[in-house]
């Protein structure tokens, strides 16, 4: 990012930029953020993680560049994703609707990227680039990749994201409203636990008690799973792998319905207290601008904000790992944020994950938990979102 | 003459004492009223404090299921007390007949007292792994096939976690334990063992009452450190798997600093101040029927 933001000051003569990097992860991050937006010392341009950014924007510490965009005249939204843009949207009310707080610096939809040596290994058929396998294919795929007994145990896949198992069965996580947790009804506790059996009865992922620290990741890297659905920008760290490996469209529950994944974010956010506003305005919308995207996108992690940039054989990257990069193309068309941007506080979400971990373990069904968890997180959703 | 040279020194009297009081004002007794005013407030950091009353203790009263759970946790871990000091003594005990290697012994003892505690922490979660840990390394060298996640089963999570915490804390207190030892009256033991008591019951009726003020004072340190654990969850599990693991403390900070919901996690931290005061008089006033002055 350094390099880019000296490639803008180039550009720029007469504006200099200081770049600070936050070392640690992401949660490291958001709280070093705060306290210094707290202590009137917040940076004129930063970093907003979607799932940050409805608890960040409630509080007022974002500049609304709506009319600033539009005065300036150098930003055409319409160029870029439609998803990657709205998420960044705030009506002080309601997320996704609104004026706009930030924009978007990347798109980083999921795909699910598969060890293809392992597939040759057991003669088993790569999948589709185009068309995603149903539910039932892949249990089936999944099955003949596993290794169920053995001293080493191998899995078809390391999870599969339940979110996104729910929206592919045609549910929601939440009412269109917000106000209420939408994932009591058969529809959605019968993808929670298609989810939780595939560790359970299917034997095909790993129970949670056997992933740790980097999550299904190391499983993949170990090449002890065979498949691992995750995000665009895994791309980099997993071209340093000594396999040959690719990218599928992660399985969807039936064909009936148009494909639906999940797609991650971060944006580029203005403070509201900055002294340079049309300075720090510039560039931002220099960085989320097709000249800031080329070297960004170049790195391998994301895919650009920019439509007609990820066509591109600056994003497909020919030649180089994963093959079928424009899997990601496809998918950033299908995707959508996750529950957690749609409410300004998600603490609702990790009442949830708690009590899943119930589900994934065995202890409980999906069907006769969630009706008693039902008035929980919508307690936590009420009590945290009052504007809701 | 007489009264200014008072003066003088009351000058340099109160100059000297004037760093740690007005330290402890302003590090210690503003924060914390502020975090009593917080404490009747909604307040995110971001936006100024908005006061609702006894919401917040309403709330951790009534309908917060965390709370809950990592008051129940909290008194599991508080089964480690009792354990690490029954522990300390055994070693400390059988120290004290160690002529020549003492000294080594109880360096090699104190040695995880020293270490930091999040080092510490981190080399117990490789020990513990479920896939690689050298726990289960051995276990499965040995012949035990699929060895458990220690860290990873509800179940078991709270048992590994006191475990660790009586490896860390023994050699602290086994050195208190064996300073204590070396006020036992040597006259005591020799007059107990002329009446015919076994090693047992020299033990039980003159050791142990001798050292039992260090015993009270380990229990009571003890249990305010466990009430206020933190940092071996913290680094450990954050709490996990479905917050078996999770102390009080951890969903203060959990609260505060995560969901910036700093009003309420006041509140929480009153009613940890609160629960460590009562459980160390409770501590005080039971020290009387069995801790000798």
């Amino acid at each position: 990012m350094a390099d880019v933001v000296a490639l803008f000051e180039q550009s720029n003569p007469g504006l200099r930029v200081t770049y600070t990097q936050v070392p640690g992860t992401g949660y490291d991050y958001l709280n070093k953020l705060r306290l210094m937006i707290v202590a009137g010392n917040a940076p004129d341009v930063f970093y907003v993680p979607d799932g940050a950014f409805g608890e960040l924007v409630r509080t007022g510490a974002l500049l609304d560049l709506d009319e600033r965009i539009a005065a300036s005249g150098v930003v055409d939204l319409d160029a870029m994703w439609p998803s990657a843009v709205d998420r960044y949207r705030w009506d002080g009310r309601r997320l996704h609707q609104g004026h706009l707080y930030a924009l978007p610096k990347d798109m980083g939809p999921t795909a699910m990227f598969y060890d293809a040596d392992r597939f040759r290994e057991r003669g088993v058929p790569l999948p589709d680039p185009v068309v995603p396998m149903t539910w039932s294919e892949a249990r089936a795929m999944w099955a003949a990749l596993s290794d169920r007994a053995g001293p080493v145990r191998r899995y078809g896949l390391t999870g599969y994201p339940f979110d996104v198992a729910v929206w592919a069965a045609g549910g929601e996580v939440l009412t269109s409203d917000r106000r209420s947790w939408a994932m009591q009804n058969p529809v959605a506790e019968g993808a929670v636990q298609w989810c939780a059996d595939l560790a359970l009865s299917d034997g095909v992922a790993p129970l949670p008690s056997r992933v740790e620290g980097g999550g299904g990741r190391e499983l993949f890297e170990a090449r002890l799973a065979a498949t691992h659905i995750d995000g665009r920008w895994m791309v980099p760290r997993f071209r340093k792998l000594g396999f040959d490996w690719d990218v599928a469209p992660i399985p969807m529950a039936d064909r009936d319905r148009p494909p639906v994944v999940w797609s991650g974010s971060v944006g580029f956010a203005v403070a509201a207290s900055t002294p340079y506003p049309d300075e720090a305005i510039a560039l931002v919308a220099w960085l989320a601008g097709p000249e800031g995207q080329a070297p960004l996108t170049r790195t391998g992690l994301q895919l650009p904000n920019q439509r007609a940039l990820a066509k591109t054989d600056l994003f497909l990257q020919p030649g180089q790992r994963p093959v079928h990069a424009d899997v990601f193309v496809r998918a950033a068309k299908n995707s959508r944020p996750s529950a957690i941007t749609e409410t300004p506080n998600s603490f609702w979400f990790d009442v949830l994950s708690i009590f899943l971990d119930e589900v994934w373990r065995g202890r409980r069904t999906a069907a006769s938990l969630f009706p008693e968890l039902a008035p929980r997180i919508d307690a936590a959703l009420r009590e945290n979102n009052p504007e809701l | 003459m007489q009264a200014r040279r008072f003066e003088r020194e009351a000058f340099w009297a109160y100059a000297f004492i004037a760093p740690p009081v007005l330290g402890a004002i302003a590090f210690a007794f503003l924060p914390m009223a502020a975090s009593l005013f917080l404490s009747f407030t909604r307040y995110d950091v971001l936006t100024p404090p908005q006061w609702i009353g006894l919401d917040n203790y309403r709330r951790l009263f009534n309908d917060d299921f965390f709370v809950g759970r990592t008051a129940v946790n909290t008194v599991f871990y508080l089964m480690g007390v009792p354990l690490g000091i029954a522990a300390a003594l055994t070693v400390a005990v059988l120290l004290n007949q160690v002529g020549a290697l003492r000294g080594l012994f109880r360096t090699v003892y104190f040695i995880p007292s020293v270490c930091s505690i999040v080092a510490v922490a981190l080399v117990w979660k490789w020990i513990y792994r479920a896939d690689l840990g050298l726990l289960n390394m051995t276990l499965t060298s040995m012949g035990v096939r699929d060895p458990p996640a220690w860290l990873n089963e509800p179940e078991l999570v709270k048992p590994s976690l006191i475990f660790m915490g009586v490896w860390t804390s023994i050699g602290f207190n086994v050195v208190v334990y064996l300073a204590a030892l070396q006020t036992v009256p040597r006259h005591l033991i020799e007059a107990a063992e002329l009446d015919g008591a076994n090693a047992w019951q020299r033990f039980w009726h003159v050791v142990f009452p001798v050292v039992s003020p260090t015993t009270f004072f380990l229990v009571v340190t003890g249990t305010i450190a466990t009430l206020q654990n933190f940092d071996q969850v913290y680094v450990m599990t954050r709490g996990g798997p479905t917050y078996a693991s999770a102390t009080f403390m951890l969903y203060i900070y959990v609260t505060g600093f995560q969901y910036f919901q700093m009003g309420y996690a006041s509140a929480m931290a009153w009613l940890l101040a609160l629960g460590v005061l009562l459980v160390t008089r409770s501590h005080f006033a039971l020290a009387k029927r069995w801790v000798h002055e």
